[in-house]
């Protein structure tokens, strides 16, 4: 049981990734081959695992409505509106007999009626309220505490008032664009090499399997 | 009183635990009622509960004749009584019952008490000048732990005590009133009168005549007239002629008066008080009666702690009491040996079997290994005491060749009596509960200190009854209500108070209600929304990435192949929309083939919605036949399936989002994987879809790429376009790219009416926005750090 737990992933991932990247680095038909096939792997891979969590929230919510918790009847709602979608996706997944034309799965016109007048509002709804958040973080967004908290503030204000002023006001815009091409770029840049090197580095312990999240 | 066997401290009666040492006390904490089992005080005699009694009824002495002693040369006199204050006057009723022995003080010499005392119980025929010999000899030091002091109880004083113990008190009184009495010595000494007989003279008399038949059981052993010792052929004679003269200790008659030992005791105690024998009184040795050179030649002779029995007579000659003795003290234990032996057992008391040369004789109430001392009326008028007999038997040290009988072991020294000893069948009956312990790290260990319940127990969330309490009655009655709160205390959880923090000085703005300000953010972003025109004229100056993009689009071919990467959902959608709108219309209006897609499972759904609005203003592009415009759908995956779709289209997509063949689609003609495309569109909300794209598909192939995102996007997407070669060919960024690449799409004649009055929304909507920071800035944030508080790491402060 040790090596399936623990010797035999280690071993996989390894091997995989090792093939993937000697793929990519050599240009030979074979290996671009097979790694093209442990890519498509990958990707059915992902597409389980979105299964996986459809059936996580299943069982999370009738844990709230096994032991009746303060929002169980939410858990009811919400398990009900899923099965119907989900009812009504298999039911037009194949296209239909009668009508060949219809378009089938998730284009079918019922799905996208939910979608347009269900998901998408409520959706756009949860992004609305981000405003509001956004405005009531903002009131204790700047703590004037030394000089880059003071530098803080200031770049803040700038470039909300460029974007305000957009078309308005020669100067400020042109501020704005030149605080995001120069130093806010850099400070990105500098962000960008850092997430790429752990990027790399990560994938090395990996490869060596150093790293085994994968396994006990 | 109870002393401790260990440090020998004195103790309260009842005390379970020593106070300066801590040993267990618990073997002589009482005395349990063999009838009742009630636990009594120690000492005691009857039970508090039952009356039964407590000790044992002493048995007449079986004889109360005494053996006359060979070769003792004393003059003997009965005293009676002289202890009896301090002796309990028992009845004689009640059953026999063991007798406790209590712990007294380690120092008092069993020898001379019990001596004493026993002679005390046979008062009436112990000649009073062995009385006073062994009164006056000196407090021998104990040879291992201290003896045990048992209460001894005298026999009932006889007709002859009483008589002998008037005579005596008259006598006291005497001395008092004498100036010349001596001021310590024996004061119970009688006044001899010139011409009268004394009294211990008479009685010795009397006795003489009575101690014989008195003792049946021992026959005496009369001496021959020669073999009488000098002084009590003298003392004879003076008693039949003249009158007898005090004992030396004593000497209150006139010098002419006393007879000539007598004198010469007199000289000697005035010389010295003698604690020990006379004959260290510092006479000349030519001086000294025999008896009394006798006896000051053997204290020369370093007499032992425990002057050995072992007569110097041989055998034949030992009267039959010292005979009787001498077998006692073969047979008997010392302590030494019975000290262990008893060191677990229970403080009862038991009467151990009696020894074979005193079968007769009453209970031996003192531990064995000091056989005591012949009674008066066993030493036999006229003979000579022998020195080792006037030092009390000492510590049970047998002598060679003789035997200690078997002597009774005290309830305190059975108490210590291992319990491995107990199992070999001795019958100990334990009077306390033996102090094992029951919990804790020392379960099983013997003798170890109680503690609080609540302390060797885990505790319990509940307080823990205490239930059965292991100490005594009375020990309960004051510890109860003090274990009782502490087990209150301890079973209390422990309540934090909160911790009070000062309420920072409130501000008017602080005070302004939150619900005003969302009100004045909806009227702000709605106002410019419902009057439908535009506040303000703007004039645009498109910025060079925006002009880049448009740029890409504009020179595309005519039936350009173009894949639109819908990354946003619908939470995005109000800012996502306006920017992709500009660019879907843009490709409508070059009339390109686009293949949408997405990486987000809502991204085609949205996808769908948007290019059906925009279609709708472009009325000659067709999007229903796949001629133009497919939908291939979700992917997922991540990088994997933008990678995947670098390798092969059609084996990332089989079918589209409607379900049909791609390979079926003409939108898709000729198209065999990414790199096939003339651009690719990226409509990213969040950073993490453009990398992938760039970095998996554009980057890698050389693919042209443009991107549309979010303000929030901007930063980032610039450091893909401000490089060289770039990686992002084009890019706008949130409402004011969007309203930059529509015033280009539309030729430089401005904006549209509906993208100003968007531009408007947001402009009121930024205004209140720059309007709550400087409030929150100068309301709540205004403070400046003093230079002495440490700075803390640029990192935190963004």
């Amino acid at each position: 049981m040790l090596i399936l737990r623990r010797t035999l992933p280690t071993a996989l991932a390894i091997a995989v990734g090792l093939f993937v990247l000697v793929a990519l680095l050599l240009p030979v038909p074979l290996l671009s081959t097979i790694g093209t096939y442990f890519i498509d792997c990958a990707v059915i891979i992902a597409a389980f695992a979105l299964f996986l969590g459809l059936l996580n929230v299943v069982r999370v919510h009738l844990r709230h409505i096994r032991e009746r918790t303060k929002t169980w009847p939410y858990s009811v709602l919400l398990l009900v509106a899923l099965f119907i979608v989900l009812l009504i996706g298999l039911v037009t997944l194949t296209p239909s007999q009668a009508d060949q034309s219809q378009p089938s799965g998730p284009s079918h016109p019922a799905l996208q009626w939910i979608y347009t007048n269900v998901m998408a509002p409520l959706q756009a709804t949860f992004g609305a309220l981000l405003a509001f958040l956004t405005l009531a973080a903002a009131y204790r967004l700047a703590r004037i505490r030394d000089a880059a908290s003071v530098v803080l503030l200031v770049v803040t204000l700038l470039v909300l008032a460029g974007q305000a002023s957009f078309g308005l006001l020669p100067v400020l815009p042109q501020l704005r664009d030149w605080i995001l091409d120069v130093p806010a770029l850099a400070g990105m840049r500098g962000i960008l090499l850092g997430v790429a090197l752990g990027t790399v580095l990560t994938g090395i312990r990996l490869l060596l399997g150093v790293e085994r999240p994968y396994s006990d | 009183m109870i002393y401790c066997p260990e440090c020998g401290t004195a103790n309260r009666d009842g005390s379970k635990f020593c106070n300066e040492c801590g040993h267990t006390l618990l073997a002589q904490t009482g005395v349990k009622c063999p009838q009742c089992d009630t636990l009594n005080a120690v000492q005691s005699v009857f039970c508090s509960s039952c009356g039964g009694r407590l000790l044992a009824q002493p048995t007449p002495a079986p004889s109360a004749i005494t053996p006359p002693i060979k070769g003792l040369s004393l003059p003997t006199k009965t005293t009676v009584g002289e202890d009896e204050e301090d002796v309990e006057q028992l009845p004689t009723e009640g059953p026999e019952v063991p007798l406790v022995s209590a712990m007294e003080s380690p120092v008092r010499s069993t020898r001379a008490e019990g001596a004493g005392e026993l002679i005390g119980e046979e008062s009436e025929e112990i000649p009073d000048w062995l009385r006073d010999l062994q009164a006056s000899l000196p407090v021998e030091p104990e040879l291992e732990a201290p003896e045990p002091q048992f209460t001894l109880r005298p026999s009932p004083p006889t007709p002859e005590a009483e008589v002998e113990r008037a005579s005596e008190l008259d006598l006291q009184e005497e001395i008092e009133q004498s100036p010349e009495t001596p001021p310590a010595v024996l004061e119970e000494a009688p006044q001899v009168e010139a011409g009268k007989v004394p009294d211990w003279l008479a009685e010795l008399r009397s006795q003489a005549s009575i101690a014989e038949p008195e003792k049946p059981a021992m026959p005496p052993v009369p001496l021959a007239e020669e073999e009488l010792p000098s002084w009590l052929a003298e003392l004879k004679a003076s008693s039949e002629a003249e009158v007898p003269t005090a004992p030396p200790m004593e000497a209150e008659l006139e010098e002419e008066e006393l007879p000539s030992w007598m004198a010469e005791l007199k000289a000697s105690s005035e010389a010295e008080i003698p604690t020990a024998l006379p004959m260290e009184a510092g006479l000349e040795e030519e001086e000294l009666p025999s008896w009394l050179a006798a006896l000051k030649v053997s204290s020369e002779a370093e007499v032992p702690a425990a002057p050995p029995i072992e007569a110097e007579l041989e055998e034949g000659e030992l009267p039959p009491w010292l005979a009787e003795l001498k077998a006692d003290r073969e047979t008997l234990p010392s302590i030494s040996e019975e000290g262990p032996k008893a060191e677990e057992g229970a403080p009862s008391v038991q009467h151990e079997k009696a020894p074979p040369g005193r079968q007769g004789h009453a209970a031996p109430e003192v531990i064995g290994p000091e056989p005591m001392p012949p009674a008066a009326e066993e030493v036999p008028k006229g003979q000579e005491m022998p020195d080792w007999l006037v030092p009390t038997p000492g510590m049970g040290i047998p002598g060679e060749g003789e035997t200690l009988a078997r002597a009774e072991i005290p309830a305190w020294l059975l108490a210590l009596k291992p319990r491995e000893l107990e199992a070999e069948g001795d019958a100990v009956e334990p009077v306390v509960e033996k102090a094992v312990e029951q919990t804790g790290v020392l379960a099983g260990i013997r003798d170890v200190l109680p503690v609080e319940m609540l302390i060797a127990q885990p505790r319990a969330a509940t307080p823990v009854e205490v239930t059965e309490s292991p100490f005594s009655a009375e020990a309960d009655l004051v510890e109860a209500p003090r274990a009782r709160l502490f087990a209150e205390i301890v079973s209390r959880s422990p309540v934090v108070a909160p911790k009070v923090v000062a309420k920072p000085r409130a501000r008017w703005l602080d005070l302004l209600p939150w619900w005003i300000v969302y009100a004045l953010l909806i009227l702000a972003v709605a106002v410019p929304l419902l009057l439908g025109e535009p506040l303000f004229n703007r004039s645009i100056e498109p910025a060079p990435s925006v002009e880049a993009l448009y740029e890409a689009i504009e020179s595309l071919p005519g039936d350009a192949q173009v894949l639109v990467a819908v990354d946003y959902d619908p939470t995005t959608s109000g800012e996502m929309d306006i920017v992709g709108q500009s660019l879907v219309s843009h490709l409508m209006d070059r009339q390109a083939r686009i293949a949408v897609v997405s990486l987000l499972p809502a991204g085609p759904a949205t996808a769908e919605n948007l290019v059906e609005e925009v279609a709708a203003d472009h009325p000659d592009y067709q999007t229903g036949d796949g001629q133009r415009y497919v939908n291939l759908g979700y992917l997922p995956g991540q990088a994997a399936a933008v990678r995947l779709m670098g390798q092969s289209l059609p084996y990332a997509f089989p079918r589209d989002f409607e379900g049909r063949q791609v390979t079926d689609l003409a939108a898709l003609s000729g198209i065999t994987s990414t790199q096939s495309f003339d651009l690719i569109v990226e409509l990213a909300a969040a950073t993490d879809t453009l990398r992938w794209w760039i970095e998996q598909a554009a980057a890698p192939y050389g693919i042209p790429m443009v991107a549309g995102g979010s303000a929030a996007v901007d930063p980032m997407a610039r450091t893909y376009y401000e490089t060289d070669p770039q990686q992002l060919t084009g890019l706008i960024a949130g409402v004011p790219g969007a309203a930059s690449y529509d015033s280009l799409d539309s030729g430089g004649t401005g904006l549209e009416p509906e993208m100003a009055i968007r531009l408007d929304s947001l402009l009121a909507g930024q205004v209140l926005v720059i309007l709550v920071i400087l409030g929150g800035t100068i309301a709540v944030g205004s403070r400046i750090r003093p230079k002495s508080v440490p700075r803390r790491g640029a990192g935190r402060e963004q």
